[in-house]
């Protein structure tokens, strides 16, 4: 049996409860794999994601209990699934953690999704929830994976660095991603992969920052790894020279090699020893 | 013979305090005066210049300084000069100064300096006006340097900067920075008075000893080149000799050992200093 049929009936519950959420006047919009659909995915979705504001949550269950489709809210917390017939819709109020926002929900783009213009979020906050949502319980990157490839000229992806810096999948799965040649080094928005700006730009900001003001240390960029090499004068300016040069490249992993400059004693020797 | 301790690129600061006073206790046995080839603070901030004054008051010998790159940084380089003058530490830019010391007139002047290359691969007064402010700046000084090193009425003179005055000493640094790192307007300036020595700092990477065309004996004193406390170099009878200048003499520097590093009493003798290293 084909796969066509259950995605057409996917994409018509889709349609069917943007038009519901539309009809009601609840703002939201298409989030998921039906997303990355949207911006120019593979047809294979599996699932049919809204995000909605929580305090709308109440109203979008009515709204589709209004429309013969019944709804609860499962003990997750985080969402509202929705019933039409044998497909799920989730109606997700916390993105990878992430309250959905008004602002969130601004950033949404009108897009022609199976013949039906409904909003989307945008790539880069399609993004972030997916690299928000990787844990240990949840560390499968090939579904995010087939998700960001076809849409990542349209992701701002030094956002991404940022807003993920301290998420260690996030991290991750962005070094696969410069490993694969999917997206550029930091600072290249997708662009060819030009470590040497990357390095510039660490360099200078190691110059220039009154954290810091270090000239001589060596910073060069490998395979989305960050060395920074040299000397300083004291073991807190080490770590100083690390803080500057994270920020100067979010996201990317930064091996610290600086290491502190020992004083030994003058040569003390009498003359004509 | 007098005895010249020097050392810069200290970069103090509250983080990193009591580097080198610990090691200045007894430096009157082994010196007549130490030298400070600038860079002694890391951001040019008054808090840090305070930690300066500190490490290097009252040590027991004179104390000369020019200031670098990073005790510019805030503008606040006149304050840093005051405040470093207060504690009796001898500021120089673009001046002099005469000790009497008992093996004879030591003449010091200084300057920060500025970089701009060494020839064949300067840069010169041409195009843009930030060109020609740049090359312009590095010439004013080196020119004041010169003019008040010719001034002193000393015994030996020795010029004190902190941008370097020849390519020798930043063997080990990108070739590619040199032009930041120092000017051969500087050199000039020194071989323009037959200076004993040229002391600077500003180059972490770069070697310890080399020498102008005209024949001064150079040495960056830049604490990561010596990684100790200070070194020590003898003017005078036995000391460092100046080159005959030129290719010889350059020729030379360029075999010498790290003995040429001359402890205190290792005065190097002839030109052997440097041809050990």
């Amino acid at each position: 049996m084909s796969d066509a049929a259950p995605q057409a009936a996917l994409l018509e519950t889709m349609k069917k409860a943007a038009d519901v959420l539309h009809r009601a006047g609840i703002p939201f919009a298409l989030a998921g794999g039906c997303a990355a659909y949207a911006r120019g995915g593979a047809p294979s979705v599996h699932d049919v994601d809204f995000a909605i504001r929580e305090k709308d949550a109440d109203a979008a269950a009515q709204a589709f209990a209004a429309g013969g489709m019944t709804a609860q809210r499962p003990p997750e917390g985080w969402l509202l699934k929705a019933f039409d017939g044998e497909h799920m819709v989730d109606l997700i109020y916390r993105l990878g953690g992430e309250p959905v926002t008004g602002e969130l929900l601004g950033r949404a783009e009108e897009l022609e999704v199976a013949a039906c213009r409904m909003p989307v979020l945008s790539a880069t906050d399609l993004v972030l929830s997916w690299l928000r949502s990787l844990s240990e319980h949840y560390a499968d990157f090939t579904v995010p994976l087939s998700f960001v490839r076809p849409m990542r000229e349209q992701v701002d992806w030094d956002l991404v660095r940022q807003e993920t810096a301290g998420l260690p999948f996030a991290r991750a799965f962005l070094v696969l991603l410069e490993g694969l040649g999917v997206i550029g080094a930091a600072g290249t928005a997708g662009g060819p992969a030009s470590p040497d700006y990357l390095a510039g730009r660490i360099e200078r900001a190691l110059a220039e920052d009154p954290r810091t003001h270090e000239l001589g240390i060596c910073v060069t960029v490998e395979q989305g790894v960050v060395y920074l090499r040299g000397e300083a004068a004291g073991e807190r300016r080490c770590q100083l020279i690390e803080d500057v040069a994270r920020q100067a490249a979010p996201g990317l992993l930064i091996r610290n090699e600086v290491s502190v400059i020992e004083v030994q004693p003058p040569r003390t020797q009498e003359a004509g020893a | 013979m007098i005895r010249v301790a020097a050392v810069s690129d200290v970069h103090l600061g509250p983080d990193v305090t009591g580097t080198i006073r610990p090691h200045l206790a007894g430096i009157a046995d082994h010196a007549d005066v130490l030298l400070l080839a600038g860079d002694l603070t890391q951001h040019g901030t008054t808090d840090e210049t305070e930690i300066v004054a500190a490490e290097f008051r009252d040590i027991g010998v004179p104390v000369v300084a020019v200031l670098g790159n990073h005790d510019y940084q805030c503008d606040s380089q006149d304050a840093i000069t005051r405040m470093l003058q207060a504690a009796g530490i001898t500021v120089l830019e673009g001046s002099g100064i005469v000790l009497g010391l008992p093996g004879g007139r030591l003449g010091v002047a200084g300057t920060k300096g500025f970089g701009g290359g060494f020839p064949g691969r300067c840069g010169s007064e041409f195009g843009e006006p930030e060109m020609k402010a740049f090359v312009r700046h590095s010439r004013r000084l080196a020119d004041a340097m010169g003019t008040a090193l010719r001034d002193l009425d000393a015994d030996f003179r020795v010029a004190l900067t902190h941008y370097s005055p020849v390519a020798d000493t930043l063997a080990g640094e990108p070739p590619e920075i040199y032009p930041f790192l120092g000017s051969y307007f500087l050199a000039e300036a020194a071989d323009s008075a037959a200076a004993e020595l040229a002391v600077h700092g500003h180059a972490h990477a770069g070697q310890e000893c080399g020498v102008t065309p005209g024949g001064t004996p150079v040495r960056n004193v830049a604490l990561p080149v010596l990684r100790r406390a200070y070194a020590v170099y003898c003017l005078g009878p036995g000391g460092l000799p100046r080159a005959s200048g030129g290719a010889e003499s350059r020729r030379r520097s360029a075999g010498s050992s790290p003995l040429a590093r001359t402890g205190v009493g290792e005065p190097s003798s002839g030109n052997r200093a440097f041809a050990r290293r």
